[in-house]
């Protein structure tokens, strides 16, 4: 009887163990669609980011060019006015 | 002078009395042999089929799981879960004294219908959801089990079939007024068959059909929609909507699988490309991975379960009714959600599915296995007084006489 039990019980722990081996595969095949998931994530972000960048540097660009310089000047109404140099004292200089 | 004597005891009949005698015993013996055999066999499977169902269950979720941010094995852990309560379950029904199982018949039954009747009147899906409506057959199941069992002889024809009709009927309708045609289909197959186990007859049968004709028909031909949907049955080209592109998919998806299959976590149609795919449409999903002969693999571990089922329901039929019929009940209950299931998956059927025992995620496997741990006792259950008499008799000639228990060569 107890020799029966024994061969039973490992009998039941094989089929659990061909079971758990199947796993194996389908967990590899989860793994590498997360890893896969997580590569499109970043990549996408590193796009966005690149997009970003660009952006940013087109908007220095822009300011950086007389007509941006002229059309805020007007946005905000400054006024150029000319420095008499002879009535104005340097305070302090970083040359 | 020896001679005289073996003659004088053959002339009493001695020798034919001892010959009778041993074969019952062989047979007594034989028989509980296989019972022990079968019972085995019938826990391997069900340890078979669950496990392949968890497997199942991952490869055909950890697209989804990843695609809404949760580790892959987000669902083969709530899988697991579940069925560590339906073994935990399992255990508990081997557990149970018989008394107890009967106790409870009626209890769970009357809880079920009252839920039911709750679920109609304010129109919510507690027990009505594909997940917890295996709690509503197995109470029925349990219910006319032991009605059929105690009453058989004990009443009248009439009272013997109003009863449980009037149970039927009181759960077809509600299962109807909830527009679940595949439930409802389900708890008529079981109906009958636990009708036919219970010695109700062919008039029996054909009044609990005709009541639910009636309704049936009536739910169906109130809505055009209804009409279609079993008018595609028929002309699978009709019209369109999204279960109809739903099964067109599933159709691909099987017949990618060929003969072999794309090997287990290798599908590709996942993540929302079939509605349900680790649910009610697993079958895609196994067809896709396992192929042909994974799925025939599977149909044939569900014939055995229903060979075992049967099997022990008639052996212990003239010893314990409660118990055979409940082998009967639970044993169609299992294979015949297996085949609506499979039918729904390929479109034959026109409603919403069942879920394949032991393989769709949910909660639905909880009362599988406690269903299947009943039976596993079913299959253990010992034999009678008469055949236990004969099993030690035989016992007791195999150590006296053991040439005439030379099994190998009769």
């Amino acid at each position: 009887m107890g020799k029966v039990r024994a061969e039973r019980t490992v009998v039941i722990l094989m089929i659990v163990m061909i079971n758990i081996c199947l796993l194996v595969p389908v967990w590899q095949s989860a793994t590498n669609s997360q890893l896969r998931f997580k590569l499109a994530q970043t990549e996408e972000q590193m796009k966005l980011q690149e997009e970003q960048k660009m952006v940013i540097v087109a908007n220095i660009a822009k300011q950086m060019t007389p007509e941006y310089l002229i059309e805020q000047s007007e946005t905000r109404n400054l006024v150029f006015t000319q420095i008499d140099s002879a009535s104005s004292t340097f305070v302090a200089s970083n040359r | 002078m020896a001679r005289q004597s073996y003659d004088d005891w053959n002339f009493m009949g001695e020798v034919q009395k001892e010959e009778k005698r041993v074969k019952s015993a062989r047979l007594g013996k034989v028989r509980q042999i296989n019972n022990q055999r079968n019972s085995f066999i019938f826990l391997c499977i069900v340890i078979l089929l669950t496990f392949m169902g968890l497997v199942c269950v991952y490869s055909a979720s950890f697209e989804t799981a990843v695609a809404e941010g949760l580790p892959h094995y987000y669902y083969l852990i709530r899988q697991a879960i579940y069925v560590g309560i339906g073994i935990a379950l399992m255990v508990m029904a081997n557990l149970l004294p018989e008394t107890g199982l009967k106790v409870m018949s009626p209890i769970m039954f009357f809880a079920c219908i009252v839920l039911l009747v709750f679920d109609t009147i304010t129109k919510q899906d507690i027990l009505m959801n594909s997940e917890t409506v295996n709690f509503l057959f197995l109470s029925g199941v349990m219910y006319m089990a032991l009605y059929f069992s105690g009453r058989g002889n004990k009443i009248t024809r009439i009272r013997q079939i109003i009863v449980p009709v009037t149970g039927c009927i009181i759960v077809l309708v509600c299962v109807m007024l909830h527009r679940n045609f595949s439930y409802a289909l389900m708890y008529l197959a079981l109906s009958v068959a636990m009708f036919a186990t219970g010695g109700v007859g062919f008039f029996g049968v054909v009044l609990l059909l005709l009541y639910a004709a009636v309704p049936v028909t009536c739910v169906i031909l109130s809505k055009s929609e209804r009409i279609l949907a079993v008018a595609r049955f028929f002309i699978p080209g009709l019209g369109t909507n999204a279960r109809a592109a739903d099964i067109m998919t599933v159709k691909s998806a099987i017949a990618s699988g060929s003969w072999f299959g794309k090997g287990l976590g290798g599908g590709a149609y996942k993540n929302g490309v079939i509605s349900d795919l680790a649910g009610k449409n697993i079958l895609a999903c196994i067809c896709e991975e396992l192929g042909f002969w994974g799925v025939i693999l599977i149909v044939i571990l569900m014939a055995v379960y229903a060979y075992v089922g049967y099997n022990a329901a008639r052996n212990i039929r003239k010893s314990n009714g409660f118990y055979s019929n409940l082998a009967i009940g639970i044993t169609t209950m299992v294979v015949w959600q297996f085949l609506l299931n499979i039918a729904w998956v390929l479109g034959f059927i026109p409603s919403d599915g069942l879920p394949m025992p032991f393989f769709s995620f949910g909660i639905g496997v909880i009362p599988i296995l406690f269903e299947s741990g009943l039976l596993y006792r079913i299959t253990r259950a010992k034999p009678t007084a008469e055949e236990g008499e004969k099993i030690i008799e035989s016992i007791q000639d195999e150590l006296m006489f053991p040439e005439r228990y030379d099994f190998e060569n009769p």
